[in-house]
């Protein structure tokens, strides 16, 4: 039941924002991930190997996964299943040229609303 | 002659680990032009597109992918203001996601089983 009212509050949550930004869109980058998950989902996706993925790709380009491996000095299996996490939550997109897949990112950030559904449907705590 | 300039942007939201909303929106002088909102699932660790609702090729229509990917026009909502026509599409997507979801799950069970029991008989 716990779980089913978590999911509940991130849809409502990702539906809220969405329709934020339908309202106003100049207000809101052009390229954005959102992520809405619980706090132990979150963790499951942002581990420290896929955050150093984003921060390396942010500064540098790579023309193969092999020599992005070699860059971070780590398996190559590993990185490319971490590419692929990355890329099913839109983060990162490989691209084919010839016989190399260049990685690159996707968006231009990646955004953790505060903000959940709408102020009425939250409890409201006194502050004194 | 002047010509509007269309802005697009591009949204991945991840609602859970399983759950995701990739969004479209396609936007002239700060309003909604057009959209893309399509629900994908990750079924045996896989991703999969369940469904899809959008503005392309100048109708609303909507994609039902546990049956096929064949567009079907939504007349239902002719007339009506993109704005408003897009949130109600997010409406829609928020109260049917679990139904998609299972539909979809059915139908990736049926495709594995039939590829299992090819499989089989090929050994």
């Amino acid at each position: 039941m716990g779980i089913t009212k978590e999911k509940d509050e991130a849809w409502d949550a990702a539906i809220s924002f969405l329709k934020k930004v339908g309202k106003d869109p100049d207000r809101y980058p052009d390229k954005l991930a959102v992520f809405v998950l619980a706090d132990e989902e979150l963790y499951k996706v942002f581990t420290k190997e896929r955050f150093r993925i984003l921060r390396v790709l942010k500064e540098m380009q790579f023309q193969s996964i092999t020599l992005l491996s070699d860059f971070l000095e780590r398996d190559k299996g590993a990185v490319d299943r971490d590419l692929k996490v990355l890329e099913g939550y839109g983060l990162i997109k490989r691209v084919k040229e010839g016989n190399r897949v260049s990685p690159s990112l996707n968006k231009e950030g990646v955004y953790f609303p505060l903000t959940g559904a709408e102020p009425s449907t939250k409890l409201k705590v006194a502050v004194r | 002659m002047s010509t509007t300039r269309v802005r697009e942007k591009a949204y991945t939201i991840a609602v859970t680990t399983a759950d995701i909303l990739d969004v479209k929106i396609f936007t002239a002088k700060g309003k909604i032009q057009g959209f893309v909102l399509s629900y994908r699932a990750r079924i045996d660790q896989e991703w999969h597109e369940a469904y899809r609702i959008d503005t392309c090729h100048g109708y609303l229509h909507e994609q039902k992918f546990w049956r096929s990917p064949d567009p079907i026009p939504l007349k239902q909502y002719a007339g009506y203001p993109t704005q408003a026509v897009y949130e109600a599409s997010l409406d829609n997507i928020r109260q049917n996601w679990k139904r998609y979801k299972r539909y979809l799950e059915k139908k990736v069970s049926k495709k594995k089983e039939k590829k299992d029991g090819h499989n089989k008989r090929e050994r």
